[in-house]
């Protein structure tokens, strides 16, 4: 796999990762009373007001749907918030794990073009100066070197700039 | 890359590469805790070498070749504080200081200053190989003085060099090709 494509797995990873990261804990606190399909209000839940406004100790009224259990809903969120934490810890890691990634691609690569500049400007210096075979054969293998790094370089970094 | 480019790049270098963590500094030069940073010393050279590699770019834009000389001269004049970035940069102004040399015919200021860079560098690094380049440039000029002058034996001798310093400047490089794609963990 090469560095831009690498990278760009890692990008995606974290893109894909931060939206569910963050609406994961969320959904069960926010979660909107059930409705018919045509989208009318049931009879139990019209008219209802929200939980939260019931205050404690006051007796159920007629007419309105029973509140659930209270035990139930803080436990499940302190497991959620806990979750969320974690989830949220592992996508800024991995998020950190992604930049990193890039910073180092983008410093290799410039390294790696730099240095091929330099290789090409020797090698050509090099190949004006051939007069016989042998200093043809030291032409053609620094040609042949230069080649190859050349390739190593567009195959992983793309063009140099 | 411009050489300024370059000191600018190590000077963030060691910013980024230092992260307050608390009461300790990590990656930083200095990890005294409660020392006084002496990275700072290190900026201070690699930002004078920016002002001055400014200076020589603007001088010899404006084909004031001896005023670019000049401003590198007293960079590589400057007390140097001992880190590997630092001998970098004091490597490629030499590198950059022999070229403007060759340009003006001063082979043998380009000789000095080359071999001057290379002591500040060893191993297998980009300063190395470009400092290698330009001796052979230095080279390749010599043979072509000693043949203008009818000197045939001389010239041969400095095609010769010429030749090899090139051939290692070519394998220098591609070893730091090699290693930058390795480091980078491609293919």
């Amino acid at each position: 796999m090469t560095n831009s494509s690498r990278i760009g797995a890692a990008v995606l990873t974290v893109l894909l990762t931060l939206p569910l990261t963050m609406c994961g804990a969320a959904a069960p606190a926010e979660k909107a009373p059930a409705t018919p399909a045509g989208g009318a209000p049931s009879p139990e839940t019209e008219g209802a007001p929200a939980q939260s406004n019931y205050p404690q100790g006051y007796p159920a009224q007629p007419g309105y749907a029973q509140p659930p259990p209270p035990a139930a809903a803080p436990s499940a969120g302190i497991v959620d918030q806990g979750d969320l934490a974690q989830r949220r810890a592992a996508a800024r890691a991995e998020m950190d794990r992604a930049q990193a990634d890039l910073e180092a691609a983008a410093s290799d690569c410039a390294a790696a073009c730099r240095a091929l500049s330099s290789m090409e400007r020797a090698t050509q210096h090099l190949c004006t100066l051939v007069s016989d075979p042998d200093d043809q054969k030291r032409c053609d293998d620094a040609q042949h070197r230069l080649a190859s790094a050349r390739a190593r370089v567009k195959n992983s970094c793309g063009t140099c700039q | 890359m411009k050489v300024w480019m370059l000191v600018l790049l190590l000077a963030l270098g060691v910013v980024a590469g230092c992260r307050n963590e608390g009461t300790t500094v990590s990656g930083c030069p200095s990890a005294e805790p409660s020392g006084t940073p002496v990275d700072t010393t290190i900026m201070a050279f690699l930002s004078a070498a920016r002002s001055l590699h400014h200076e020589a770019d603007l001088r010899e834009k404006s084909g004031d070749a001896p005023g670019a000389i000049s401003a590198l001269e007293r960079l590589v004049a400057m007390p140097a504080p001992s880190a590997a970035e630092v001998d970098e940069v004091v490597a490629d102004t030499r590198a950059r200081l022999a070229e403007l040399r060759l340009a003006h015919g001063d082979l043998d200021g380009a000789d000095r200053d080359v071999q001057a860079g290379l002591q500040r560098v060893s191993g297998p690094t980009y300063f190395r190989g470009h400092l290698l380049e330009v001796q052979g440039l230095v080279e390749e000029a010599r043979a072509t003085a000693f043949v203008d002058a009818g000197k045939r034996d001389e010239a041969t001798a400095a095609k010769a060099r010429a030749i090899s310093l090139l051939e290692e400047a070519v394998r220098v490089q591609e070893q730091v090709i090699d290693k930058a794609l390795a480091d980078g963990g491609t293919q």
